[in-house]
C-alpha cells in the first residue's frame, strides 16, 4: 500500500475520529450518540497509539509515540487531582481518607514521572532521538502552567473572600513550574541540553501567541458571520394595538375565568 | 478606574508577567532563533485560525438548529475555513517564508496540524493542573463558619 494512504488510514483518520468523537461525546444530548462517540474516540485513540508500529515511516506517528509516552503520567495526575479534590470538604460524594492518600501518591508519582522525562532517562525517544513533539509538549505545558497558576493565585486573593491560603498554594505551583523552566534553560539533562530547551521554549512561546491570535481571529469571523446573517433578517412584524372591541372581548373571557365560584 | 477594572488588570498582569519574565531570562541567556520563532508564530497563527474556524463551522450546525436551519451562516463559516486553508497552503508554498524542517508545503501543513494537537494537549493539561489545583486548595481547607450561631 502507498505510504500516504497507509498514513491516512492508520494515523490521520483515527486522529480525526479521536478529535470528532471526543467533541461529540462531550456536546451531544443523546445518550446513544454519546456512547457511539466514546467508542469512536477510543478506537481512534488506540490506532493513534499504535501508529509508531503500524506506520513507522510517517513523521506524524511521532505524535502517537508521544501520546503513548505521556498517557501514564497524565492519567496519574488527573486521577490524583480528582481524588484529592473530592476527598476534601465537599458536600456530596466525599471520598475516603484512603482515597486522599492514593490521590496524593498518584499526583506525586505523576509529577516525578514528568520530571524524569526531562531530568532523567525517561525522555520519550524515537529512533535514538528525543521525540520532537515532546519538545513541543513540555515547554508549552510549563509556560502556560506558570501563567495560569499565577493568574489563579491572584484571582483567589482579589476576587475570593479570605482565600489567602489557597492563593499561596497556587503561587507555590506557579513558582515550581517557573523554577523548573528556568532550571531547564540553565542546566543540561541527560537527553535534552539547556540550549535545546531554550530553543524550544521560544518556539513554544511563539506557538502559544500564534494559536491565541489565530483562535481569536476565528472567533471574530464566527461572530461576524452570525452578526451579518442576523442583521440581514427582516425585522419582526409587530401586531397592531388591540381595538376596543378586542379588549372588551378579552376582558369578558378573563372575567369568565376568574373568581372560581364554579369550581 | 473602578475597583473591578483594577482587579482584572492585576489578574491579567499576573497571568502574563511570569511568562514574560521567563522570556527575558531566555533572552538574557542569549540565543538567536528569531527567524525560527517567526516561522513558528506564522505557522501557529494560520493553523490555529483554520483549525478553530473548522471547529466553529461544525458548531454552526447547532446554531442552525435553533434558527430553522439557515444555510447562509453555515456556508459563510465553511467559506471562512476554506479561505484559511487556502491562505495556509499559499503561504507555505512561498519557499522559505514559513517552511521549517519539512520538504514540502503539504508536509509542513500536516506537521502544523499535529503540532497544534500536541499544543492543545499541553494546554489542556496546564488548565487541568491549574483548575484542579484551585479545587484541591479550596476543598482541603477546614469548613468555614458562615454564621456564629452555627
Amino acid at each position: 500500500m502507498d505510504e500516504m494512504v497507509q498514513a491516512a488510514l492508520l494515523f490521520w483518520i483515527p486522529a480525526l475520529a479521536l478529535v470528532v468523537g471526543t467533541g461529540t461525546a462531550l456536546s451531544s444530548r443523546s445518550e446513544r450518540i454519546k456512547f457511539l462517540s466514546k467508542i469512536i474516540a477510543l478506537t481512534g485513540f488506540v490506532f493513534v497509539l499504535l501508529s509508531p508500529m503500524t506506520v513507522p515511516e510517517s513523521p506524524s506517528s511521532a505524535a502517537g509515540h508521544l501520546l503513548g509516552s505521556i498517557v501514564g503520567p497524565c492519567a496519574l495526575l488527573i486521577t490524583g487531582i480528582y481524588l484529592l479534590a473530592f476527598s476534601g470538604n465537599v458536600e456530596v460524594g466525599k471520598l475516603s481518607s484512603t482515597d486522599r492518600k492514593i490521590g496524593a501518591a498518584c499526583t506525586f508519582f505523576g509529577l516525578i514521572w514528568f520530571e524524569g522525562m526531562h531530568w532523567w532517562t525517561w525522555t520519550p525517544m524515537l529512533n535514538g532521538e528525543v521525540n520532537p513533539y515532546w519538545l513541543v509538549f513540555w515547554p508549552t505545558f510549563l509556560l502556560l502552567s506558570t501563567g495560569l497558576s499565577s493568574g489563579a493565585a491572584f484571582s483567589l486573593r482579589y476576587l475570593g473572600d479570605s482565600r489567602e491560603n489557597e492563593s499561596n498554594f497556587m503561587l507555590i505551583i506557579s513558582t515550581l513550574t517557573f523554577s523548573l523552566t528556568v532550571l531547564g534553560m540553565m542546566l543540561d539533562g541527560p537527553n535534552i541540553s539547556s540550549e535545546l530547551f531554550r530553543d524550544h521554549f521560544w518556539l513554544a512561546a511563539s506557538d502559544l501567541f500564534g494559536i491565541g491570535i489565530g483562535v481569536g481571529l476565528a472567533i471574530l469571523v464566527f461572530a461576524l458571520v452570525i452578526w451579518i446573517y442576523e442583521s440581514s433578517l427582516p425585522s419582526v412584524k409587530t401586531l397592531d394595538v388591540p381595538s376596543k372591541q378586542e379588549l372588551a372581548e378579552a376582558a369578558s373571557i378573563i372575567a369568565n375565568h376568574i373568581g372560581g365560584e364554579q369550581e | 478606574m473602578s475597583e473591578i477594572a483594577k482587579t482584572w488588570k492585576v489578574i491579567v498582569m499576573a497571568i502574563s508577567v511570569p511568562p514574560l519574565l521567563l522570556m527575558i531570562i531566555a533572552a538574557l541567556l542569549g540565543d538567536d532563533i528569531g527567524s525560527q520563532a517567526f516561522k513558528r508564530f506564522g505557522n501557529a497563527l494560520i493553523t490555529g485560525y483554520t483549525f478553530c474556524a473548522g471547529i466553529l463551522s461544525i458548531n454552526m450546525f447547532f446554531y442552525a438548529d435553533s434558527r430553522k436551519r439557515p444555510l447562509a451562516p453555515l456556508f459563510g463559516m465553511l467559506f471562512a475555513t476554506l479561505f484559511g486553508a487556502m491562505v495556509t497552503l499559499w503561504l507555505l508554498s512561498q519557499g522559505d517564508l514559513l517552511l521549517e524542517e519539512n520538504g514540502s508545503a503539504m508536509a509542513q501543513a500536516f506537521s502544523n496540524l499535529v503540532r497544534i494537537l500536541v499544543s492543545t494537549l499541553a494546554m489542556g493539561m496546564a488548565v487541568i493542573i491549574t483548575v484542579g489545583g484551585v479545587f484541591v486548595a479550596i476543598t482541603s481547607r477546614p469548613k468555614r463558619k458562615l454564621f456564629e450561631e452555627e
